[in-house]
């Protein structure tokens, strides 16, 4: 069930808040066992808090969309006394006397928070097979990872147990579970949406935002999430749009870009076909097609990992003389971002800058990009390569490539599903836009998208 | 000023972080030396002038 049609159903009378949260707990007991992508379950809270919203609702208050509405939350999500790990052994008694901006925001506007989702170990990665908590599974293929490092969250939207979970992303942490399990995910632009009371993994590329099941219904979460914070010194004062698409949205003149370098190479051909086929439709609902030519994203790629290895490190610092503490991937990227000279790291910033001003002139040009968001299916649960057409990859370079590049520049990115495979394994697309026009993406998105189910 | 990790782990991360040198050396060597970093506040800056 969509926000959408929970919305409805709790403004028709059909159901109450209760009777939600119930059949999602239902859901869980059914699907937690084979997904593992719930860490923790808050279920007397929520029951108790969707009666108190049920009660405001009779009595002629309704907040909006999401009044009513189960959710999930990332265990990346500070809550008030509920236990909040990050995904990792150092934090499993660590309970929050405060909560996070996001989660203040999701409950102003309504929604009942039912549980955390199981995640990376410290979002520091794409598999989600986690070595304390165990591994996430995808629900499409239980054999196959469901992406990360908001792999919990992908697979709870995408099995259908809730309409939306919060995520967070550094390298594609959204973007990669939401084309993994079939369901939409918006990096945000930076500053959009308050960092307060997240656990962090890099100051400069971190970025919450929602999966969902729909485009529609991402608006409607990042309406609710959007809009200064005090709190965090990077949010921002820019105003905040009214991001729901009308319901007969057009893209009549959209200027659509679509690379000629870079985001159609390397890609598994089922991917590329789907993806091709989004933009052909653009073009048929009357967007116009410009071929841009991107800057080097390898390089970008690059300037990337310089500052996610330093920042990362730097963060974890205080906890890194036990090595115990940490599993075996983390620890080697924590090793590798100890290594890296602070005077790389400032020349990434510098090279960052330069990236920024390069995708600013394509942007003059277009209204947004069009690529491919994974170009390749997820690997099964334990295998570091994946493989596109017959070659092999490292799995995390891979799934990585068309969206890491993406926070460096702090530029919004919405997914999108674009159909289901021949294995019937979901494929998306990625629309990248100017900074604060999600409204754009959230219209391009909602005419585009294809639902799977 | 060095970082305290075992040996071992230097000298196995070496080879990765040359693989990372290969493309970040000549784009540092690429840069104006007017060009200032890139802060996290540049974006919201820019938009909020």
């Amino acid at each position: 069930m969509t926000i959408e049609q929970a919305a409805r159903r709790l403004a028709s009378g059909e159901s109450r808040s209760t009777d939600l949260v119930q059949e999602t707990f239902q859901a869980i007991e059914r699907e937690n066992p084979r997904l593992n992508a719930f860490l923790t379950l808050l279920a007397d809270a929520a029951r108790d808090r969707a009666k108190a919203l049920d009660s405001e609702r009779a009595g002629g208050k309704v907040r909006g969309p999401l009044h009513g509405v189960p959710v999930a939350v990332k265990d990346v999500f500070c809550m008030r006394g509920v236990r909040t790990t990050c995904g990792s052994k150092l934090f499993t008694s660590h309970v929050p006397d405060y909560d996070s901006a996001v989660v203040e925001r999701l409950e102003a506007a309504g929604a009942v928070i039912v549980g955390k989702t199981t995640m990376h170990e410290l979002a520091y990665g794409v598999t989600s097979n986690n070595p304390h908590f165990g591994p996430v599974r995808n629900p499409w293929d239980t054999h196959r990872i469901p992406g990360g490092s908001s792999g919990g969250s992908g697979a709870a939207v995408g099995a259908g147990v809730v309409a939306m979970a919060m995520g967070s992303d550094t390298a594609g942490s959204i973007r990669i579970p939401a084309p993994f399990c079939g369901t939409v995910g918006i990096k945000p632009t930076t500053g959009r949406v308050s960092r307060y009371g997240v656990m962090p993994l890099d100051f400069t590329l971190d970025h919450m935002g929602p999966l969902t099941q729909t485009v529609r219904d991402a608006a409607i979460c990042l309406q609710a999430l959007a809009g200064y914070d005090s709190r965090d010194d990077s949010s921002s004062r820019a105003a905040v749009e009214n991001y729901v698409p009308p319901a007969e949205v057009s893209i009549r003149g959209l200027r659509v870009g679509v690379p000629e370098n870079f985001y159609f190479d390397r890609v598994d051909s089922e991917i590329l076909k789907a993806v091709r086929r989004t933009i052909d439709r653009a073009k048929a609902m009357g967007a116009t097609l410009v071929n841009v030519r991107v800057p080097d994203i390898e390089a970008l790629n690059v300037v990337g990992r310089v500052i996610l290895l330093s920042e990362a490190s730097a963060c974890m610092t205080p906890y890194l003389s036990d090595r115990s503490q940490f599993g075996a991937d983390v620890l080697s990227l924590f090793d590798q971002g100890r290594l890296v000279a602070a005077t790389d790291y400032v020349n990434a910033q510098r090279l960052r800058r330069g990236f920024q001003r390069d995708f600013a002139r394509i942007l003059e040009g277009v209204d947004c990009l069009i690529t491919p968001t994974a170009p390749v299916f997820p690997a099964i649960i334990g295998q570091n390569e994946v493989d596109i057409n017959g070659a092999k990859e490292d799995t995390r370079l891979a799934t990585t490539r068309f969206v890491r590049g993406i926070n460096v520049l702090g530029l919004p990115a919405l997914s999108i599903p674009c159909g289901l495979s021949p294995a019937r394994l979901p494929m998306s697309a990625q629309i990248i836009g100017r900074p604060f026009e999600e409204a754009l993406l959230f219209r391009a998105g909602a005419a585009l998208e294809e639902p799977l189910q | 000023m060095a970082p305290d990790i075992p040996k071992e782990a230097v000298e196995r991360f070496a080879p990765g972080l040359d693989g990372l040198e290969k493309v970040f050396r000549p784009l540092v060597a690429g840069i104006p030396l007017e060009a200032e970093p890139a802060y996290v506040l540049l974006l919201a800056r820019e938009r909020d002038a």
